[in-house]
């Protein structure tokens, strides 16, 4: 199968010339065809043509720390079982945000196992962040406290609650808003597995978030 | 505890923007990295075709039915009924299921 590849990549008339490490006009099918008759520039090229769409699947999944280590993992899995990937089935782009999500989900898993994901409770700045956020008048002041930075901590606190399972499937569904059938498909569950663990997750994220809507405590006197 | 569900849902709809907000100052992919690790792991190899291995695993259950199917229409050999008895068991079992 190899010797049948090569000959493939050397008579395809839209083929880059080989070895010069660029993609040029070659097509992903082209590439992955090169990478697996072993020439690894090809890859490279893979690598940076798709690089940024992965790397940025990645960092909506896992902390920044952690970001460039899952990257690499991904691309390794991604070379490893090149051969596995069917251009029928789908885009190559696609198919590489698939092994991002998979490798961030191992990544929560490898944390997990190492208890190392449960971190620091709400703070009350961050219930402050949720009173005005609830309280927005505007669209304007809405979208203002979205971009403030106890937002993002709030929304990685409340992940850090939930099991890698869990984390993965409202990062999909609730989060990114992909369609049930699109986040089965980046995980390599079944849809009602999916739905399932939606839904739960779902009910588990809202129990993190409600104490945050409890009044401050230097308000209490006041409420009662 | 609160139990506002328009609270709960507003505050979900903002950890929803502040998700899809572009993460901060995203540094350039790895692009070394990544090939240093390719160029360490074994070369990319095609997959076998799973179909073979079903259609392997499919042709064995056949055989394997077929010589038991054969064995329990020709009747349980005197030798397996009194394994003790068999000098070689499984000689037995291929005689009665193969034939002579």
């Amino acid at each position: 199968m190899h010797r049948t590849l090569d000959r493939t990549a050397a008579i395809d008339p839209a083929g880059a010339a080989p070895g010069n490490g660029e993609t040029g006009g070659a097509t992903d099918g082209e590439l992955v065809r090169r990478a697996l008759a072993g020439e690894s520039r090809a890859f490279e090229g893979l690598v940076r043509r798709h690089g940024p769409r992965v790397q940025r699947t990645v960092r909506r999944h896992v902390p920044g720390d952690a970001a460039q280590d899952v990257v690499q993992e991904a691309f390794l899995r991604a070379y490893v079982s090149l051969a596995n990937y069917r251009a029928a089935e789908g885009a190559l782009g696609d198919w590489l945000v698939t092994l991002a999500v998979r490798a961030s989900y191992d990544h929560w898993r490898a944390r997990y196992r190492r208890r190392e994901a449960s971190g620091p409770r709400f703070a009350e700045s961050h219930q402050a962040w949720a009173e005005r956020v609830t309280q927005a008048r505007s669209v304007e002041a809405f979208e203002e406290e979205t971009a403030r930075r106890e937002a993002r901590e709030v929304l990685q606190l409340a992940l850090a609650r939930l099991s890698p399972e869990e984390r993965l499937v409202v990062s999909l569904v609730h989060l990114e808003g992909l369609s049930v059938a699109e986040a089965a498909r980046q995980l390599g569950w079944s849809e009602i597995n999916v739905k399932v663990r939606a839904h739960r997750s779902r009910r588990k994220l809202r129990t993190v978030l409600e104490p945050l809507l409890e009044p401050l405590p230097n308000r209490t006197p006041e409420a009662k | 505890m609160t139990r506002d569900p328009k609270a709960l849902e507003a505050l979900e709809r903002a950890l929803r923007a502040a998700y899809r907000r572009a993460p901060p100052e995203a540094p350039p992919v790895p692009v070394e990295a990544i090939m240093a690790r390719v160029r360490r792991s074994p070369p990319a190899e095609p997959a076998g075709d799973p179909r073979f291995l079903g259609r392997f695993v499919l042709a064995a259950a056949v055989v394997a039915g077929l010589i038991v199917g054969s064995a329990l229409w020709r009747g349980v050999p005197a030798e397996l009924a009194n394994p003790g008895e068999a000098a070689d068991p499984v000689a037995a079992v291929l005689t009665v299921s193969l034939g002579e």
